[in-house]
């Protein structure tokens, strides 16, 4: 499968501090990715990387399988980027969309067909020739998609299109971004783990900077206790799992939701109680409640062996290889 | 307080009949201060648009100078450009000391820090938004200047407001530089001062009144810009 994106060795610092340090990541053409991580993590530092807006200090970004430098700017053309909090144009919002098609050298009955079409996509038809200022904060987010979609770049990056909106500008938003999978590629950055799951067909997780191979959702500082030479994380006092040798001290870990496993109750082993439960694209998440928070993510055919309810106690079993050391 | 308002009451019959003299200064000032201003605009935005846009050692030295110039006594500036333009200094074979050429300079000089500080600050404050809005968009990197510039309109307007009200209404420059010399450089902050000097309080208040009103439409005019920039 032809690559939309392929980043490698990309380290990226403000300063003396790393915000930004991924071995590889490959975005498949036509793909919805999500890249998932808490606030800090470095996705929308990501995002500018991709979209030529800062220049990493070490790495490579190759688009489309051409590799991005200072004279192949040329490439940036297939890659649009709507920030977190779009700034738009001091004109109507059609003006808005058509600046980005009048950059590209598209005629006047052109840039309005394209810029009315993108408008009815994103329900702002009847906006068109309202000033953009006016527009409420879930409309301007609207808009700043619309003024990306009329582009019809190759590439779609996203800065957490969902926050700070009102619950009809976020379907709305949703429904514009399933369009176009298959067509587009779309890099959608969220601290929503619902709305990546939901969304994407794949979701890239960062903290700290790093990709990891993990979802963030249950990221703790636990103690850690010697023993026999060993090196346990105290979950629980109840739930001690060996993570390897070292020192003790707290650590931070992240506890791999995909890899916990839940069963009956049983007499000794450590019982939370089901608090939450939410579908998604293809799993079930889950929330646990206990003497500690936890999220797990089954299979939806996992429900049929261990049917859940809410306040359903369940017994937790984390296995060493879901835990993971930052 | 009967002087004073002798003062008022001969000043609007000045004003009413549109006294010759009084036109004149009015026009000379506004003629100076229009002409000062165009030629800060022109020599200082580019420079502000640069400074906003560009990243160098001492930049922020920079800005923090030009801050600090606004401050700068207009008489500082008026001794400057005498010291500049007199027969001694060296330009003094230029022969423009004591006309409406070098009341023009010192007021540029004047309001030029005012066009920098402000304009830097109005282009600088979008710079961090709009500059990579616009890159996104596909725009060249000249075309995203063009357009910042465009959105910066309602800031960099006020800040040519404001350039144009400080050079109006000073005096050191004008008396220094310009030399008060009736029908030729005197204008309305000078005339005020001779005329009060040597109790005309008539036609100093008459032109006291005038500059007023010149500072209220241009106040006026600012608030009007601010406003518009801060509903969009």
């Amino acid at each position: 499968m032809t690559l939309a994106l392929d980043c490698r060795d990309l380290v990226f610092s403000y300063g003396q501090t790393v915000v930004l340090a991924i071995d590889r990541l490959e975005i498949p053409t036509g793909l919805v990715v999500a890249v998932q991580g808490p606030n800090g993590a470095g996705k929308s530092t990501l995002l500018w990387l991709l979209a030529g807006l800062r220049r990493a200090d070490r790495g490579s970004i190759a688009i489309l399988g051409q590799p991005l430098t200072g004279r192949r700017r040329d490439l940036l053309q297939q890659v649009t980027l709507v920030m977190e909090q779009p700034y738009l144009l001091r004109t109507t919002a059609r003006g808005n969309v058509e600046y980005g098609l009048a950059r590209r050298g598209l005629d006047l009955r052109e840039r309005m067909r394209r810029a009315d079409g993108a408008l009815a996509q994103v329900g702002l038809e009847s906006k068109a020739s309202s000033a953009a200022w006016e527009l409420s904060q879930g409309e301007k987010k609207r808009l700043a998609l619309a003024r990306a979609l009329a582009i019809q770049a190759d590439i779609l990056l996203l800065d957490e299109p969902g926050s700070n909106v009102d619950g009809r500008s976020a379907i709305l938003i949703e429904e514009s971004i399933e369009r176009l999978r298959g067509q587009t590629t779309v890099v959608v950055s969220t601290h929503d783990i619902a709305q990546a799951r939901r969304l994407a067909d794949q979701v890239v997780t960062l903290v700290a900077g790093r990709k990891l191979d993990v979802s963030h959702e249950n990221l703790v500082e636990v103690p850690t206790v010697l023993r026999e030479g060993r090196r346990f994380a105290v979950l629980l006092p109840s739930l001690q799992i060996p993570i390897g040798s070292g020192p003790e001290g707290p650590v931070r870990l992240l506890v791999d939701p995909d890899s916990v496993q839940l069963g009956p109750p049983q007499p000794g082993s450590p019982t939370m109680v089901v608090s939450d439960l939410s579908l998604e694209r293809h799993t079930i998440r889950i929330r646990l409640n206990g003497e500690m928070g936890l999220v797990v993510r089954l299979p939806r055919e996992g429900l049929d062996e261990l049917p859940l309810t809410l306040g359903q106690q369940v017994a937790v079993t984390i296995p060493p290889e879901a835990l993971h050391l930052l | 307080m009967e002087t004073i308002l002798e003062g008022i009451r001969a000043a609007l019959d000045l004003l009413w009949s549109l006294d010759a003299e009084l036109i004149e200064i009015v026009f000379l000032s506004l003629r100076v201060s229009g002409l000062a201003t165009v030629a800060a605009i022109l020599i200082g935005l580019p420079l502000a648009v640069v400074i906003a846009l560009t990243r160098f050692p001492g930049r922020r030295l920079l800005i923090t100078l030009l801050q600090t110039s606004m401050a700068v006594p207009t008489v500082v500036i008026g001794l400057f450009i005498y010291a500049l333009l007199s027969n001694r200094g060296p330009l003094g074979g230029l022969g423009i000391l004591y006309t409406p050429t070098a009341m023009v300079i010192g007021q540029c000089l004047l309001a030029l820090p005012i066009v920098l500080s402000l304009g830097v600050a109005a282009v600088g404050s979008l710079e961090s938004t709009v500059y990579p809005t616009l890159i996104t968009l596909g725009a060249s990197r000249p075309r995203a200047v063009l357009t910042l510039i465009s959105e910066a309109r309602f800031g960099l307007a006020a800040c040519v407001a404001m350039a144009f009200a400080r050079v109006f209404s000073e005096v050191g420059i004008s008396m220094m530089a310009g030399g008060n010399i009736r029908g030729l450089t005197r204008n309305i902050t000078t005339g005020i001062a001779f005329e009060t000097g040597r109790g005309e309080f008539a036609l100093g208040i008459a032109l006291g009144v005038i500059l007023l009103l010149v500072a209220l439409v241009t106040n006026l005019a600012i608030q009007l810009v601010q406003s518009q920039g801060r509903n969009r």
